[in-house]
């Protein structure tokens, strides 16, 4: 603010002028006063981040270059944890499933919530229709996941139904090798609803006559999509893929209550990274890894860092106005 | 200049704001160095690792009050469950949060051994039991004292013990002794039960440790405990290779492959499988003690759980049983020793340990009191047994990250049939000698 304040003043004031050689150095005096009392109004939201937030997380890059149980001595160990997690087959596994969430369960996600927005957009009784899709959001992700397991499984609802319609062998939905693409499965299904209400709160801000306009033109459904919903969203579907990053790379708990059972570590299979970090720091057996387990949300903060930055450059466009 | 004082003001605070921080961080990971001296032990503190709703806690709430009444020492309990160790670990260095908890050994063995946390406990097997003339060591067989000593320290006193054994329901199933003996001819009856239209094996495939009891019983019945542990540890990756190995593999994939599990083991989620096991839909289930009471709110109506130790399957040595304990483990800086070690005395007692074994219907690690009748059969195997092998044949304890990383995904394939046993053996040995590569 003062920066964007001083060559205004600069502007409109004589050069030579020795009143304007003081106004330049200190500014007027609401300045001043506003100088004076920014760190006391700073200070204690200041603190508190650094408190709660930087020291933490400093405290984890710290971690990540030793070696600790959780109690006893820590070994500094240099850059091996990092190494060390880049070698581990189990992670290089765990990071994939975090990419393939990320990147196929993102284009699903924000697919499917963009049809349902243009379904919806129009649709007789859509306030009703947002509040059923927007259900799952409220319910804890916790419950759904473990009904999402029951769901699938050998003897579950949906077999039962796919059985009763004439499937003799319906799929084996919870098998190893199909575990985790139902976890990404339903991951999508819990997400939609969020994506689709925010997308829908800014489609309904784009007024209607643009749409008219359109159909007065004889577009068709993909490229009114293309050209009027979609540029006029474009703010919120950067926000709404930085939120989906963001969350999907955290994803640990539905994996957790879906794969895992009885205080059990889910199988390595269907590993993220935070579950990685997880199982490192709260193992089926055996000695804590809090170190590689550092290294490993370490690993995830960087990556967040740079998927986000890169998508608000990738995203950033003129705003249009409307 | 004003800018630059400013810019310096501003950095000296980040700067003092970040030292705070960073001290306050420190301080509250060290746990804080003091604490009440070992004089005042006229209370401590225990954590428990049952909720106060289960069974178990009832029969503790009331060996409290007794104790508190008889010696005036106060237990200052907290009902923490399962998750107590983890609960209880970054005090462990400072000033223990409990001064007493009860553990399973394998939690205990891999979070509070190598740290050296867990005080030696060896004084208490030497406490005569009040009002006897046995010690608590005396009390206490040999056999499930050796499952809470490590490296000659006794950091667990064993208090409960878990069978792992084949449980079927005697109603319905009708093994013969000779039937169970062998695993030759335990297959052969299995054999018969499949053909005659029965499912002979139940099993909740979605628990990496559920499908590990399968090999595991396999290769320590045939090769004598230690043999899985030994060739988990082995960094040659040698140790795959030797006779009986393969073998057991053999047999678990004659099991996924033969059709003996249930339908549906390999795509289901726990309960599913035990579920189907108490509801007579399969047979056998090879699982630990606890089995009984946790499928009791949905078991059919007339069941009679009985139980068999893990038939023969060529070991010549020591008769075998399958067994892991928990019990009382004091933090090593506790500053409340004696009266923790007070009361786990207390608990031995015939009385107390008795009221424990009925209430809670678990195995205790007194066998001369009297225990629910659903235990009768896990008993007599432990009673019978010369040798106990831990559940995994102690891997969890020493190699955990080998077995949740390169073991059961593995095995988890074998068990249901997307392995040949000799390509598991392939891939065991290779990934094990890159794990110890990567590990040592």
């Amino acid at each position: 603010m003062t920066a964007t304040a001083e060559p205004l003043v600069e502007r409109r004031t004589a050069p030579s002028s020795t009143l304007a050689r003081r106004t330049r150095a200190r500014g007027s005096s609401f300045e001043r006063g506003r100088r004076r009392l920014f760190l006391p109004f700073v200070a204690p939201a200041l603190a508190l981040y650094l408190l709660f937030l930087v020291a933490p997380l400093a405290g984890t890059v710290f971690i990540s270059f030793n070696k600790w149980a959780g109690s006893g001595p820590m070994e500094w160990v240099g850059i091996k944890n990092y190494t060390h997690i880049f070698q581990d087959p189990v992670f290089r596994q765990s990071f994939g499933n975090m990419l393939v969430l990320l990147l196929v369960g993102g284009f699903a996600t924000f697919a499917i919530s963009f049809v349902l927005t243009m379904l919806l957009r129009d649709m007789p009784g859509r306030k009703f229709a947002r509040a059923v899709i927007f259900f799952p959001t409220i319910v804890p992700a916790l419950v759904l996941s473990i009904l999402w397991g029951f769901l699938f499984q050998a003897d579950g609802l949906v077999n039962t139904i796919l059985e009763r319609l004439g499937m003799a062998h319906p799929p084996e939905w919870l098998a190893s090798e199909h575990q985790f693409q139902m976890i990404v499965l339903g991951i999508v299904w819990t997400s939609t609803g969020f994506y689709t209400t925010i997308l829908m709160a800014s489609v309904d801000r784009i007024p209607p006559y643009l749409y008219e306009d359109c159909s007065l033109a004889g577009a068709n459904a993909w490229q009114v999509f293309r050209h009027v919903t979609l540029p006029l969203s474009w703010d919120v579907v950067g926000v709404c893929a930085v939120l989906w990053t963001i969350n999907s790379v955290k994803t640990f708990e539905f994996v957790l209550a879906m794969a895992g059972a009885s205080g059990s570590l889910p199988p390595t299979n269907t590993w993220t990274s935070a579950l990685f970090a997880y199982a490192a720091v709260y193992p089926s057996g055996g000695i804590p890894a809090y170190g590689a387990s550092a290294a490993s949300a370490v690993v995830i903060l960087a990556l967040v860092a740079v998927l986000v930055v890169g998508l608000r450059r990738l995203m950033r466009r003129d705003a249009v106005e409307f | 200049m004003d800018r630059r004082r400013t810019h310096r003001a501003r950095r000296t605070f980040l700067l003092s704001t970040g030292a705070v921080a960073a001290v306050a961080l420190l301080a509250s990971c060290s746990g804080g160095s003091g604490g009440s001296s070992g004089s005042s032990d006229k209370s401590f503190t225990y954590w428990s690792m049952w909720q106060e709703s289960e069974a178990p806690a009832k029969a503790l709430k009331q060996s409290i009050a007794e104790f508190e009444k008889q010696t005036g020492i106060t237990v200052k309990v907290q009902w923490q469950g399962r998750q107590v160790l983890q609960k209880l670990q970054p005090t462990l260095n400072g000033s223990p949060a409990a001064d007493l908890i009860e553990q399973a050994t394998a939690n205990v063995q891999s979070i509070m051994v190598p740290t050296g946390t867990a005080a030696d406990l060896s004084a208490v097997y030497d406490q005569k039991v009040t009002g006897e003339d046995k010690t608590v060591g005396q009390v206490i067989p040999e056999k499930y004292q050796k499952l809470g000593t490590f490296g000659g320290k006794v950091n667990i006193i064993p208090f409960t013990v878990t069978n792992y054994a084949l449980w079927y329901n005697a109603a319905k199933t009708k093994p013969s002794a000779s039937d169970l003996s062998t695993w030759a001819s335990f297959l052969a009856y299995l054999k018969k039960q499949k053909e005659a239209g029965q499912t002979p094996i139940s099993l909740d495939g979605d628990i990496p440790t559920y499908n590990q009891f399968w090999y595991t019983a396999l290769v320590v019945n045939k090769l004598g405990p230690g043999s899985f542990h030994a060739a988990a540890g082995d960094k040659t990756g040698a140790t795959w290779d030797q006779p009986g190995y393969l073998e057991a593999a053999q047999q678990v994939e004659e099991l996924a492959k033969g059709g003996y599990f249930v339908d549906g083991y390999d795509a289901s989620k726990f309960p599913a499988g035990q579920q189907k096991w108490a509801t007579n839909k399969a047979q056998f289930m090879l699982m630990g003690s606890w089995l009984p009471q946790e499928v009791a709110p949905y078991a059919a109506s007339g069941a009679t759980y009985a139980a068999a130790t893990f038939p023969n399957n060529g070991y010549s040595g020591d008769k075998l049983a399958s067994a892991d304990i928990a019990g009382w483990v004091v933090p090593a800086k506790s500053d409340h020793k004696a009266a923790a070690e007070k009361f786990i005395e207390f608990m031995y007692q015939k009385d107390q340990i008795e009221n424990y074994a009925k209430t809670s219907q678990t195995i205790v690690a007194r066998p001369d009191v009297t225990m629910s009748p659903v235990m009768a059969d896990p008993q007599k195997i432990l009673n019978a047994a010369t040798t106990l092998y831990n559940s995994t044949d102690s891997v969890v304890n020493d190699y955990a990250d080998w077995n949740t990383k390169v073991f059961q995904p593995l095995n988890d394939k074998l068990i249901k049939g997307k392995l040949t046993a000799a390509q598991f053996i392939a891939q065991v040995k290779s990934q094990s000698v890159s794990y110890w590569k990567r590990n040592s």
